[in-house]
């Protein structure tokens, strides 16, 4: 199972990483209790940086379709062919879309809502 | 065996010292540099020549220029020491000056060798880049029975030394350098089977089969010369300590053929990885 990086692409390198293997887990390519490499390994086959592998790893442990056991390291999870199905992040746009339509009925201009969402994203 | 034959035997064994590793790996070098020159031309493939072609060249030509030296200063050594009908020991301490001497070429080559390498490494990789998801383990490259005779010769030969240094209560040279090789092959190995080991791609063009190549190559040199390293420190520990009684004549005679296999070993090594690389990623057309 070979994964690619296209880095001059517009989608970010660690969300291409977690889609391919979001992917493989799903298509049954990576089968559950399959070791992962190594976050360093990986990192350093595609020539990236290791925080965008490792931040890779942490979203696919965040949604169990992965689970780390330590010094061992990562493996896909038990159940990862299910949870790898669901994609929390493809639920943010309905979710920011429904509160932005909120807002604007309110009577809240668009540059308002981009103000209000910097600052709570700031903090 | 007589002297006579002895003497026989450690010229025919030094002469063929001579002929492998002065002018046979001159001639392989030389003819590994051509290949690469005439098969892989700098204009068409710019990525396999991170230093200017000319500087590699140069380098490489007075490395072969002082292989040949040494080769011809070695052939009146040991034609004028036969004319002296030098005694066997003589003869054979001789062969082991001389395979220090044809060392040096090795030693010029290496800052070269180091350059090369992070000229190679630090190249800017390609946009689209591409690995294999799965966690590689060292019996992948090397099988496990090298696995277990480079773990165990360097245990022995550490385990020589310790008893060696409690019983002399001295640090020797030879024992310094032991426990310095040998322990640091030993920890070498056990953080690849273990630890946190990461193999860096030698350059980022590699392709996956001349990755695998390449990786396979370092994992069964570091095992390999665990084993010989081991081997070597143990055997002359011991011998020195008089627990085996061979004539020193046969030692010598030993590490001369085991120098030649070595330089065989090399010399095709650096015509294969000629020949057998993957070129394609390094041509001026391919995208970057």
């Amino acid at each position: 199972m070979r994964i690619t990086i296209d880095v001059n692409s517009p989608q970010p390198v660690f969300s291409q990483l977690t889609e391919q293997i979001r992917t493989a887990v799903k298509d049954g390519a990576l089968k559950p209790g399959t070791a992962l490499p190594p976050i360093r390994q990986l990192a350093a086959d595609l020539q990236i940086n290791p925080n965008t592998v490792a931040k890779a790893y942490a979203l696919l442990e965040r949604d169990a379709v992965i689970e780390t056991r330590g010094r061992r390291g990562s493996f896909v999870h038990r159940d990862g062919k299910k949870h790898s199905r669901t994609n929390p992040a493809e639920q943010a746009p309905s979710v920011l879309g429904a509160a932005v339509e909120k807002l604007r009925e309110a009577g809240l201009t668009d540059s308002e809502i981009r103000i209000a969402f910097a600052s709570v994203m700031r903090s | 065996m007589t002297p006579g034959m002895l003497t026989l035997l450690v010229a025919i064994v030094f002469a063929s010292q001579i002929l492998v590793c002065s002018f046979l790996s001159a001639w392989r070098f030389a003819r590994a540099a051509r290949l690469l020159r005439q098969q892989y031309p700098a204009e068409k493939y710019p990525r396999l020549y991170p230093l200017p072609p000319e500087q590699m060249q140069r380098h490489a030509a007075l490395r072969n220029a002082v292989r040949i030296a040494i080769g011809i200063a070695a052939v009146v050594l040991l034609v004028s020491a036969l004319v002296r009908r030098a005694s066997p020991g003589s003869l054979a301490q001789l062969m082991l000056g001389i395979i220090l001497v044809q060392l040096i070429p090795m030693a010029l080559a290496l800052p070269q060798q180091i350059r090369l390498a992070k000229a190679m490494r630090s190249m800017p990789a390609p946009a689209i880049r591409s690995a294999d998801l799965r966690s590689w383990s060292a019996t992948e490259f090397v099988s496990p029975a090298e696995v277990l005779l480079g773990i165990a010769m360097s245990c022995a030969a550490l385990a020589c030394t310790l008893y060696l240094y409690v019983r002399h209560s001295a640090l020797t040279p030879a024992l310094t350098l032991s426990l310095v090789a040998n322990g640091f092959l030993l920890v070498r190995m056990l953080l690849v089977l273990y630890g946190p080991t990461v193999m860096h791609r030698p350059d980022p063009y590699m392709s996956e089969d001349d990755l695998y190549r390449a990786r396979r190559f370092r994992m069964r040199l570091l095992f390999r010369m665990a084993i010989a390293a081991g081997l070597y420190f143990s055997f002359v520990l011991a011998w020195r300590e008089g627990w085996l009684r061979i004539d020193g004549v046969y030692v010598a005679i030993g590490l001369s053929i085991a120098t030649q296999l070595t330089s065989q070993y090399l010399t095709r090594r650096a015509i294969r990885a000629v020949t057998e690389r993957d070129p394609a990623p390094y041509r001026t057309d391919m995208a970057g």
